[in-house]
C-alpha cells in the first residue's frame, strides 16, 4: 500500500473571471521512502497540489472532488482538528519562501522549540532544546547559531533551519515546494545532497515540486508532469533520461540548454497555456503539440499505464494514432 | 452570459461616475442661473418672518424676512464656486510640491517637507481665521484663495509618499535606461500613475474647502456681503432656529452641502473604478 | 580590432554610516572587459557578485567610484548633452518585465515613446507595428492597443526587447531577461535574442546566474565572484575545463542529470557560505576545496599567461605540476 495515494483531486479557485479547476484531475500515488517529483510551469497546479496535500489552501481554493489517502485514511474527510495530529508529525512541508518568512525576532532556537511545542504535548524546555540542537546538526548548521536571528544568517543556512524544522517531529513525509530556488545553485547542491542523505538516514518520503526538470532528474525516483491542472505523465528517473513519453515533457526537456555535449539550438515550446476558466475540448496540449492528431481536438485523451509509468496522451492510447502522426510527417 | 466581477466593476464605476455628474451638474446649473431661478432677490426683507414653507416661499421665510429659497439658490454659487476653485488651487499645489518632493531627493524634499511640517503643527482652520483677520476686506476671491493656499499640505505629503514608491519602481529606470530626462520622467512616466492618488485627493480636498467655507461664513470670518450655504446655517444658529423648529431654515444648506460632498466623492469613487477596471488588476494602490 | 565596449578597471563603492564610522562596501572592485562586435559576452555570477551593480555603471545609471567606461572609444555620458547619444547606442532588457513596464501605458506608447525620444518624426504606429511584427508578436495590430496587464510575462519581455530594438543601439545588455518566465518560454526569448542580433547587428552582454544559458548564448564568458572577474575566456573552453575552483564549482553545482563521471572531491566545501566573504586575498578562500596559506595575502592579480584566457587564482587547476588538481591528490592521501 503506497504511503500517498492521490485519486482525482480537484482543486477549485475562484477568480475575476469565474471558477476554474488548478487542478482538475490528478492521480498520483507515493511510496514509502521514495522521492516523487512534481513537475510543470506556472500555473499547471503542481503547488495547489501539494498545498491542497497539506491543508494549507488559502483564500477561494477548496478541494472540490477526488480523494487523498495517507496511510489509508482519507485526508479529505478528517475534521480540522483530526488533521492536526497528522501536522508535522507526519507530514511536514518546506515552501519556498519559508526560508524568508522565519519570524526576524526570534532566534534560531526558538523557532526550533517552537516548531517541537506546538506540535508534542508535555515536552520539557531542556528537551526540547536538545531536540534542537540534534536537528542542526542534522542539517550542518554549527551549534552556535541557534542563538542566532535569521538575518545573521545566509539564504542557505536559513532553507537549511527550515528543512530542519520540518524534520522536528521526524515526519513520514515532506512536502518540499521549490526549496531551493531562491538559492545560489551552488548552495542548492548542498541543501539537495543533505536532503538526499537525510532521506537514507530517516526513511521518509519526499514529494518536491519544481519546474527545474533537470533538478528533478537528478534526485527524485519518479516523476509527474502537470499541464494545465492536469497529469500529462508520471515516469522513472531511467524512463524520462531516456525519453519522455508526452510531447509536452519532451517539449520541456528541450527548454533546458545544457552543459555537457553539443551546442544545438533548442525549440522549447510555442504558444502558451490554456486559459483555465474556459479550457479547451479534448487534450489541454493539443495547440502547441508537434504531433497533434484530429482526435486531440475533441477527446479527452485516456491514461494509459506502462510498466514504468503513466501517459496521458492520444499517441498511446492506440496504434493507428502513432501510425497517423508518424505519416502526418511530424 | 456570466456576470464577472470585473464587468460589474465597470458598470458601478459608470453608474457613480454618471450620478456624481449629474449631481455636480446640477449645482453647475444653478449656480450659473441663480439669478433665473430665485425667485426672489438675494437681500430682500420684505417678507414675514419665520413662514413655513408655502407656495410663495417653498422653504419658508427666516428671522429677518428673507426668502430661504432664495438664499439656498444663491448661496450655492459661492459655496459651488469656492469649493471647485479653491479645490483646484490647492491639488495644483499639492501636487506640484509632492511630485517635486518625492522626486527630487535630498534637500530639496527635505526643506519642502520640514516647510510643510512646520505649518502642518498650526490648525489650519486657525491658519485661516488668522489669515482672514488680517485682510482688509474677505471678498470671494479672498475666501477662495485663503482656503485654496493653506489646504495643501495633507496632500503634499500624501502625493510625495506615493511619488517616492513609484520612483523605485522598474519602468522608471526603464525610462531613464531609454534616455528620459528627469523632468521628462516625471511628468510623463510618474506623473500620470498618481492618477488614483491626485483623484483621491482632489475629492478629499475639494470636500474640505466647501467644508471650510461653510465654517468660515459661520464664524462670522467670510464675506459678508455674500450669501453661502454656511451664512445660512450660522443665521440659522444665531438665531436660534431650533427653538422655534424652523427646520426649514437648517435642513436646506446642510443638504445641500452633504450633497455636494457626496456627489463630488461618486465621482471619485467611480472614476477610481474605471480607471482601475481598463488597466487591470497591475494598478495596485 | 578594437573593442565596442571597453570597461576599464571599474569599482563601486557604497559609503554608509554616521560622521564617525563610515562603512565600505564594494560591490564591484577593478572589472575590466571587453565586448567585441558582433559578439555576445556572458557575465555569469551568483546574487550579489556585482553583476547587477556592474550593468548599471555601463549604461550610466550609476557613476563608477573608480575606472572608465567607453563605447566605440569614446566615454558613455551619464548626463547632460551626450546622454541621449549613450542611450541610443547602448540599451537593456531588464529582468523583470513585471516591473520594468508602465502598467498605465499602452503598447503603442511604451514602444513609440523613446521612438520619438531619439529623433522619430510624426506618428510612429507604423514603425511600432513593424517592430512588433520582428519580435514575433503578430499579428501586430492586436497588440499595439493592449495593456500590459493584458500581456503575459513573455510578451510584455518582447515588447520590451522591441522597445530597446526601435532605439537602435549597438549594445544590448539583457540582465537575466528570463528569470522569471517559465523555461519554455525563456527559450523562445533566448532565440529571439540570437536572431536579432544577428538580424541587427547587435552585440549583447548577457548577464545571467545560469551557466547553462550563458553557454547558449555566449561567445566568450567572464565569472564573476564577489565583486570581481575571476575567470575569462572563450565560453566552450570554460565549460570543458575551467581553471578557477568557484568555476568548478558552479559547473558540477548546475543540475544536469545526464553529465558522466564523478564530481571532484572536495567540491562540497563551495557551499560552506557563511555571511561575508574575506576582505584580504582571494575572496572565494574560505569555499575553496584547494586553498593555501598564501591565498590569504595580499591582492591576487588575473593571470592572463594564455591569450584569451584569464583567471585570478595562484593555484588554478588543469595545468602543470603547481596546479590545484596536483593539490587534490595530496588533499585526498591525507584525508584518506
Amino acid at each position: 500500500m503506497s504511503l500517498l495515494e492521490v485519486r482525482d483531486l480537484q482543486i477549485e479557485y475562484s477568480s475575476a473571471r469565474g471558477p476554474f479547476n488548478a487542478v482538475d484531475g490528478v492521480t498520483f500515488s507515493l511510496e514509502r521512502g521514495e522521492i516523487f517529483g512534481l513537475a510543470g510551469e506556472s500555473g499547471c497546479g503542481k503547488s495547489t497540489t501539494a498545498y491542497g496535500i497539506g491543508r494549507l489552501l488559502r483564500g477561494s481554493a477548496r478541494v472540490v472532488g477526488g480523494s487523498i489517502r495517507f496511510d489509508d485514511v482519507e485526508l479529505t474527510g478528517l475534521s480540522d482538528a483530526q488533521f492536526d495530529t497528522y501536522r508535522w508529525a507526519r507530514i511536514s512541508i518546506v515552501l519556498q519562501s519559508a526560508m524568508n518568512n522565519l519570524n526576524p525576532v526570534m532566534k534560531v532556537k526558538d523557532q526550533l522549540t517552537d516548531a517541537i511545542f506546538a506540535h508534542r504535548k508535555g515536552v520539557s524546555r531542556a528537551d526540547a532544546l536538545r531536540q534542537a540542537a540534534e536537528l542542526m546538526e542534522l542539517v550542518d548548521l554549527p551549534k552556535d547559531r541557534l542563538e542566532r536571528f535569521p538575518h545573521e544568517l545566509s539564504g542557505g543556512m536559513r532553507q537549511r533551519v527550515v528543512i530542519a524544522m520540518a524534520l522536528a517531529l521526524r515526519p513520514e513525509l515532506i512536502i518540499m515546494d521549490e526549496p531551493t530556488t531562491a538559492l545560489d545553485v551552488i548552495t542548492q547542491k548542498g541543501i539537495i545532497d543533505k536532503i538526499i542523505e537525510l532521506k537514507r538516514t530517516f526513511g521518509f518520503s519526499v514529494l518536491f515540486i519544481t519546474h527545474d526538470l533537470p533538478l528533478m532528474l537528478e534526485i527524485c525516483d519518479r516523476v509527474g508532469v502537470m499541464y494545465a491542472g492536469q497529469m500529462a505523465e508520471i515516469a522513472t528517473r531511467e524512463r524520462m533520461l531516456a525519453g519522455a513519453r508526452h510531447p509536452y515533457t519532451q517539449g520541456l526537456l528541450r527548454s533546458f540548454p545544457s552543459l555537457t555535449g553539443p551546442r544545438v539550438r533548442l525549440a522549447g515550446i510555442p504558444g502558451s497555456t490554456p486559459d483555465l476558466v474556459a479550457p479547451p475540448q479534448g487534450c489541454r496540449f493539443r495547440d502547441r503539440c508537434p504531433h497533434a492528431l484530429s482526435v486531440c481536438g475533441s477527446e479527452a485523451p485516456p491514461v494509459r499505464s506502462e510498466a514504468d509509468g503513466i501517459v496521458s496522451c492520444h499517441l498511446y492510447a492506440k496504434e493507428e494514432n502513432r501510425h497517423e502522426a508518424a505519416a502526418a510527417g511530424r | 452570459m456570466a456576470t464577472t466581477r470585473t464587468d460589474s466593476r465597470q458598470r458601478s464605476g459608470r453608474g457613480k461616475l454618471l450620478a456624481g455628474t449629474l449631481i455636480l451638474a446640477f449645482f453647475a446649473v444653478v449656480t450659473l442661473a441663480a439669478s433665473q431661478l430665485a425667485p426672489y432677490p438675494k437681500n430682500d426683507i420684505d417678507f414675514e418672518s419665520w413662514l413655513a414653507p408655502s407656495g410663495t416661499h417653498l422653504l419658508g421665510t427666516d428671522s429677518y424676512g428673507q426668502d430661504v429659497f432664495s438664499q439656498l439658490v444663491y448661496g450655492t454659487r459661492t459655496s459651488f464656486l469656492v469649493g471647485i476653485l479653491a479645490g483646484l488651487i490647492t491639488t495644483v499645489i499639492g501636487v506640484l510640491v509632492g511630485v517635486t518632493a518625492g522626486f527630487y531627493r535630498r534637500w530639496v524634499s527635505d526643506a519642502l517637507m520640514f516647510l510643510v511640517d512646520l505649518l502642518l503643527i498650526i490648525p489650519i482652520m486657525a491658519l485661516m481665521i488668522i489669515l482672514a483677520s488680517y485682510l482688509p476686506s474677505m471678498g470671494l476671491t479672498s475666501t477662495i484663495l485663503v482656503i485654496g493656499l493653506l489646504s495643501w499640505l495633507y496632500m503634499a505629503r500624501s502625493i510625495r509618499s506615493q511619488t517616492l514608491s513609484e520612483r523605485q519602481r522598474g519602468y522608471v529606470e526603464a525610462a531613464r535606461v531609454a534616455g528620459m530626462s528627469n523632468v521628462s520622467v516625471m511628468l510623463r512616466e510618474i506623473l500620470p500613475n498618481l492618477y488614483p492618488i491626485i483623484l483621491a485627493n482632489l475629492v478629499s480636498v475639494t470636500t474640505q474647502a466647501v467644508l471650510a467655507e461653510a465654517g468660515l461664513s459661520f464664524l462670522g470670518i467670510g464675506d459678508p456681503k455674500n450669501v453661502s450655504w454656511g451664512t445660512i446655517l450660522a443665521l440659522a444658529h444665531a438665531n436660534n432656529a431650533i427653538m422655534y423648529d424652523a427646520w426649514w431654515w437648517i435642513v436646506p444648506p446642510g443638504l445641500a452641502t452633504a450633497l455636494f460632498c457626496f456627489g463630488f466623492i461618486l465621482i471619485g469613487n467611480g472614476s477610481l473604478e474605471r480607471y482601475r477596471y481598463k488597466r487591470g488588476a497591475a494598478q495596485q494602490l | 580590432m578594437k573593442p565596442l565596449l571597453q570597461v576599464d578597471n571599474v569599482s563601486q563603492v557604497y559609503e554608509s554610516g554616521g560622521l564617525l564610522r563610515k562603512n565600505k562596501m564594494r560591490a564591484v572592485r577593478g572589472v575590466s572587459l571587453e565586448l567585441h562586435e558582433g559578439e555576445v559576452l556572458a557575465v555569469v555570477g551568483e546574487s550579489g557578485c556585482g553583476k547587477s551593480t556592474l550593468a548599471r555603471m555601463i549604461l550610466g545609471l550609476l557613476p563608477p567610484t573608480e575606472g572608465r567606461i567607453a563605447l566605440a572609444g569614446r566615454p558613455i555620458a551619464r548626463r547632460g548633452a551626450g546622454r541621449l547619444e549613450t542611450a541610443k547606442r547602448l540599451q537593456m532588457i531588464f529582468q523583470d518585465p513585471f516591473e520594468s513596464i508602465n502598467a498605465n501605458q499602452k503598447v503603442e506608447t511604451v514602444i513609440g515613446r523613446p521612438l520619438q525620444l531619439h529623433g522619430a518624426k510624426g506618428p510612429v504606429r507604423s514603425r511600432v507595428l513593424e517592430l512588433l511584427r520582428q519580435v514575433g508578436l503578430t499579428p501586430a495590430e492586436d497588440y499595439i492597443d493592449k495593456y500590459p496587464s493584458q500581456l503575459s510575462g513573455g510578451q510584455k519581455q518582447r515588447v520590451m526587447i522591441a522597445r530597446a530594438l526601435g532605439i537602435g543601439p549597438r549594445v544590448l545588455i539583457a540582465d537575466e531577461p528570463t528569470s522569471m518566465l517559465d523555461v519554455s518560454i525563456g527559450i523562445d526569448i533566448m532565440n529571439l535574442m540570437l536572431d536579432l542580433k544577428r538580424d541587427h547587428d547587435l552585440s549583447l552582454l548577457w548577464i545571467t546566474h545560469n551557466l547553462g544559458s550563458a553557454r547558449y548564448m555566449s561567445d566568450r564568458i567572464v565569472i564573476m565572484f564577489g565583486g570581481q572577474i575571476i575567470e575569462s575566456g572563450p565560453t566552450e573552453e570554460i565549460i570543458a575545463s575551467p581553471r578557477h575552483p568557484y568555476t568548478e564549482a558552479l559547473l558540477y553545482a548546475s543540475p544536469d542529470p545526464w553529465r558522466k563521471g564523478a564530481e571532484p572531491a572536495g567540491i562540497e566545501a563551495a557551499d560552506r557560505a557563511e555571511k561575508g566573504l574575506p576582505e584580504d586575498g582571494c575572496r572565494f578562500r574560505h569555499r575553496c576545496p584547494y586553498a593555501q596559506a598564501d591565498c590569504a595575502l595580499g591582492e591576487i592579480p588575473m593571470d592572463a599567461a594564455e591569450p584569451q584566457r584569464g583567471v585570478r587564482c595562484l593555484y588554478p587547476l588543469g595545468g602543470g605540476a603547481d596546479s590545484a588538481s596536483s593539490i587534490r591528490i595530496e588533499r585526498k592521501d591525507i584525508t584518506g
